[in-house]
């Protein structure tokens, strides 16, 4: 795909060529119609998306009884799916587009690792942010568990 | 130093794509393997981190303190096994305490020394933090849909029953969360 769309992406910028080049070559352009699925809860996955355009909503299933429940707005720069690119596990997560057209760049879970595994300064500097911010989440989590059970009693 | 961790860091499944100069890189971080005696802290919580530690010999107990003097267990890790390695991603004080419950051993994956591995843009040092995130995916995943019940279960603390269920189940995500 054409990454001059992807410029204003914090993650693409300072790239070298060489490296554009293959980014280029291994990132998929999608296109969605307001309101469409872009992947669902449950579902097997392989990738991420790079919001280039349009606004996604996530939701997650409730338990049991529970109601469906957005979890998150995302817009243009932002990411979507990164648990998926990095084990391959089912979505966490339902994803659609808001009211307009929305515009995506793919990245498989494949081409991230050899592009990983061969050195690549876009792979090393995508996998600092996934990693910081899925291990902020994880000790959310844990902080929160921990509240409840140092909860008088 | 860095060839006596080799043989040891090769025989681990997590390294196991790691390839010997690789390896080398990962093991040139390591200092001497470091003994615990038996009821020994390896750290506790509010210790600032120094880095990854991999259990060479022993059994450690990952433990959560409950105010001053009551703890409890969630896990006991064995040899191979890592803990207190999400500081090489991004550094925090300890949240847990780890004691050994025997005599052990461990090796440190130094911190700082990693960070500068990793900032020569060392392949191998991203290929442990690829490796450490998948676990925390596995982690991430073990709570993602009981967790957001925290937050929107409006109904709960009402009765003291619910009060002890929510904290059961807390206690199993927890344990959940630190055997992976």
């Amino acid at each position: 795909m054409d990454l001059s769309r992807l410029a204003s992406i914090p993650l693409f910028a300072d790239l070298n060529e060489k490296q554009s080049q293959v980014l280029a070559s291994i990132l998929n352009e999608k296109s969605a119609d307001p309101g469409s699925v872009i992947f669902k809860q449950g579902e097997r996955a392989f990738s991420c998306f790079f919001i280039i355009s349009g606004q996604l909503h996530v939701t997650v299933k409730g338990e049991a009884n529970q109601p469906t429940r957005k979890v998150a707005t995302l817009g243009p720069g932002e990411m979507v799916g990164e648990l998926a690119l990095v084990d391959g596990g089912l979505r966490s997560a339902t994803c659609k587009a808001g009211d307009e057209q929305v515009t995506l760049a793919e990245l498989k879970r494949d081409d991230f690792e050899y592009i990983l595994n061969a050195g690549n300064s876009f792979a090393f500097r995508l996998l600092d942010t996934i990693s910081v911010g899925l291990v902020t989440r994880l000790r959310d989590t844990s902080r929160k568990l921990m509240m409840v059970v140092n909860a008088e009693g | 130093m860095a060839s006596e961790h080799l043989q040891f860091l090769r025989s681990l499944p997590r390294f196991k794509r790691f390839i010997d100069a690789e390896l080398d890189a990962i093991a040139s971080c390591i200092g001497p393997a470091k003994p615990i005696a038996s009821g020994e802290h390896l750290f506790d919580r509010g210790d600032p981190s120094d880095g990854a530690y991999i259990i060479k010999d022993g059994l450690l107990n990952v433990v959560i303190p409950l105010g001053e003097t009551r703890s409890r267990r969630v896990a006991r890790l064995g040899p191979g096994l890592m803990v207190g390695e999400l500081c090489l991603i991004e550094s925090e004080a300890r949240s847990l305490r780890v004691i050994a419950a025997e005599p052990s051993e461990v090796l440190c994956i130094n911190k700082e020394k990693f960070a500068a591995l990793k900032a020569s843009g060392d392949v191998s040092a991203y290929k442990l933090i690829h490796n450490i995130t998948l676990t925390v995916c596995d982690r991430l995943r073990s709570t993602n849909l009981q967790i957001q019940d925290f937050g929107t279960d409006k109904s709960a603390g009402t009765t003291e029953d619910k009060v002890e269920q929510k904290k059961k189940n807390a206690w199993g995500q927890l344990v959940a969360l630190f055997t992976r």
